[in-house]
């Protein structure tokens, strides 16, 4: 007769939930190595003939399924094997690429999911940490989700270290486990990958980092310093920080809420017994939305665009901002030239006119290492017309109670009218302004009949100009004193 | 001011030289004086650059540019000195120019502009005494001392170690300058004792 025992230890996992990993311990006094079939109560009522304490099946449908195992000395175990019991334990991920970009701090992490292994579109729970060393100290453990979706695929982790990646190797390890709603097992964090090591290569010129820096006012960083000696002192500016060990000579300092830089940027400067080692930091903001943002043009040729930069960034030189004007419509884009040696910047850009486009779509762009911003206005230029001011005004007489006046206005105002305005002023002080609507033209003069005046009398002309869709007047030209003929005595 | 205008006078006129030894030698002189003071642009541009603690001021003054000491100045023949001076100016014109591309608004560091015409000044002064002592400024061979006033560096420099490379060279620059001072000194009062 078969004598029963019970197998000890039972234990299944599945990597993959296809396939079942079960190990158990044989009973007492029979040894693990004996010969023993294993029968399995399922679809199929499979025997598998096999030596060790291990078999590895077809994962079994969900339910109870009795399993036999007959060793050939006489003693049968039986068990009952349900879903329920496994462990999903997916394998370790394999991280494909750990890259550093030193210059801003940045971990890049590149692994595969291996997602083809799976048959079903399942959840994965992502976790990686990243270790400073020597301590091994956890720096930052972060946990993600992605789906599983029957194919390989790539995945990206970025991470911006506070303290410059130059100043400490760190490792990064992760780890996943898999979610389906369908398994009832357990579901079990997989090993930790191996780790791998990301480490600056020192060179003697560079010791503080990080270099040269651009950040937004009000934030905090770390500076380290890699030192082969005691490092006595680390200062932002005039200000004395304390020293944070890091390992060996190598210390960090911790600023909160940094200040504005001055132009030539805050110094932040370690010492040592023979030495002094720095690095500058440009603390600043990004530009504002350029304000006050106004397109109009003088001539029909080319349009001046005039703007506001709002607040100062408190970056200059190579860190200024940068601002560009494109008009969509055209598709062109016109950058801006900055003359830093004048002593108040004026912010204006000329855009060339395109013959015969009225409607123009603007968009202005201010751009620093901080960051963007832009304004936008949307005009019909003939709109927009603020024309030069009127020059070579001359006085004409006609009679002793009519003169003309003719002046020159530059620009091409072919397709609109224009309205000046005539502004006539005698000794006395009396002014009188008469408007005149006048058909414009290309590089022009104007002429405009001046009646109902007194003989003999000095008067004083001037005049401005605008167009028939008003936006703005022109600067009244020069004055030109002219005094009437004499009336023909009747 | 009139000094200043001296020598922008001068520096424009580039080659017409004063006929008269004495009133350039105490021109140069006087000149040198003016630019041997840190006040002129060391301590503008230590300001400017944020320098101004003890640490960093130390930092700067402990290893200036090498420029030609005052005893290798003294130990020149006169042409010799001349062409060195000369030639050391052209250098440090290059270094003051480097020097400006960094400065994006001049207006904040005036000091440079009026440092740069004043050794331009100096140099057309120096020209017009070789002139006048029948000496040619050759270029003289960079001896190890006078190979002052070069700051290249291999790699480019962080900002900061550009900011004390600079400060090194202002630093070496005064000191020179003052140098050059003392020798034209020299020079004035061994032609005042052989006018005796």
């Amino acid at each position: 007769s078969l004598k029963r025992g019970s197998a000890q230890d039972l234990k299944c996992t599945t990597k993959n939930m296809q396939v079942w990993d079960c190990t158990w311990t044989a009973p007492v006094g029979v040894s693990p190595g004996t010969v023993k079939e294993v029968c399995i109560k399922d679809r199929l009522n499979s025997c598998h003939r096999l030596e060790s304490t291990n078999i590895k099946i077809a994962a079994l449908s969900p339910g109870d399924h009795e399993v036999a195992i007959n060793y050939l000395n006489g003693f049968q175990s039986k068990f009952t094997l349900n879903e329920n019991d496994v462990s999903l334990i997916p394998d370790t991920p394999e991280s494909l690429d750990l890259s550093a970009d030193f210059s801003t701090s940045t971990l890049h992490l590149r692994w595969n999911d291996r997602g083809s292994a799976f048959p079903y579109p399942c959840n994965a729970t992502w976790e990686i940490k990243v270790l400073q060393n020597p301590s091994m100290e956890l720096v930052k453990l972060v946990s993600f989700n992605t789906t599983l979706s029957g194919r390989d695929i790539v995945h990206h982790w970025n991470w911006t270290s506070d303290l410059p990646l130059q100043c400490a190797t760190h490792s990064v390890g992760i780890r996943w486990y898999i979610d389906y709603n369908r398994f009832s097992g357990y579901k079990v964090w997989s090993d930790w990958s191996p780790l791998k090591n990301v480490s600056w290569t020192p060179n003697s010129e560079t010791n503080v980092f990080p270099q040269d820096k651009v950040i937004l006012a009000g934030s905090d960083i770390t500076f380290c310093c890699v030192s082969q000696t005691k490092v006595l002192s680390g200062q932002i500016g005039k200000t004395f920080c304390p020293l944070i060990h890091l390992y060996g000579e190598n210390v960090a300092i911790h600023i909160r809420n940094i200040s504005v830089s001055e132009n030539s940027g805050t110094n932040v400067v370690f010492t040592t017994e023979d030495n002094v080692y720095g690095t500058v930091v440009f603390a600043g903001y990004p530009p504002d939305i350029p304000q006050k943002l106004n397109c109009e043009t003088h001539d029909f040729k080319e349009i001046i665009c005039s703007w506001n930069p709002g607040r100062p960034t408190g970056l200059v030189g190579p860190r200024n901002t940068d601002y560009t004007l494109s008009e969509s419509i055209s598709g062109k884009s016109v950058p801006f030239k900055r003359f830093e040696t004048l002593t108040n910047e004026s912010y204006r850009l000329a855009f060339q006119m395109l013959p015969g486009q009225e409607i123009h779509n603007f968009t202005l762009t201010g751009r620093n290492p901080l960051g963007h911003a832009e304004s936008a206005v949307f005009i019909n230029i003939t709109e927009r017309v603020a024309p030069h001011v009127p020059v070579s005004l001359r006085v004409k007489d006609i009679s002793s109670t009519v003169v003309t006046l003719s002046w020159h206005l530059p620009g091409n105002f072919a397709k609109i009218n224009l309205l000046c305005q005539v502004e006539i002023c005698k000794a006395s002080s009396e002014r009188e302004v008469r408007n005149a609507t006048i058909k414009g033209a290309e590089e022009s003069s104007y002429l405009v009949a001046v009646d109902k005046l007194n003989p003999y009398t000095l008067y004083t002309f001037r005049v401005r100009c605008s167009t028939e869709t008003f936006w703005k007047w022109s600067k009244w030209s020069n004055e030109k004193r002219h005094l009437t003929t004499e009336a023909i005595p009747s | 001011l009139a000094l200043s205008l001296l020598f922008l006078s001068v520096a424009r006129t580039t080659r017409r030289c004063p006929s008269s030894f004495p009133q350039l030698l105490s021109q140069l002189q006087s000149q040198a004086n003016i630019t041997g003071d840190t006040g002129s642009l060391l301590e503008p541009y230590i300001r400017l650059q944020n320098l101004n603690t003890p640490t960093l001021r130390a930092a700067c003054a402990e290893f200036p540019v090498t420029f030609p000491s005052e005893d290798t100045l003294r130990a020149l023949s006169k042409p010799r000195f001349l062409s060195t001076v000369q030639a050391t100016l052209g250098r440090v014109l290059q270094q003051l120019s480097a020097l400006a591309q960094r400065f994006p608004k001049t207006r904040a560091f005036p000091e440079l502009e009026k440092t740069r015409g004043n050794v331009q000044g100096i140099r057309n002064n120096v020209f017009c005494i070789a002139q006048l002592l029948n000496h040619s400024l050759e270029t003289p061979k960079p001896t190890q001392a006078s190979s002052g006033a070069s700051l290249s560096t291999a790699t480019t420099p962080s900002i900061f170690q550009t900011k004390l490379d600079s400060c090194r060279f202002l630093w070496g620059y005064h000191g020179f300058m003052g140098s050059v001072g003392k020798v034209f000194q020299e020079w004035r009062d061994g032609s005042n004792r052989s006018r005796r």
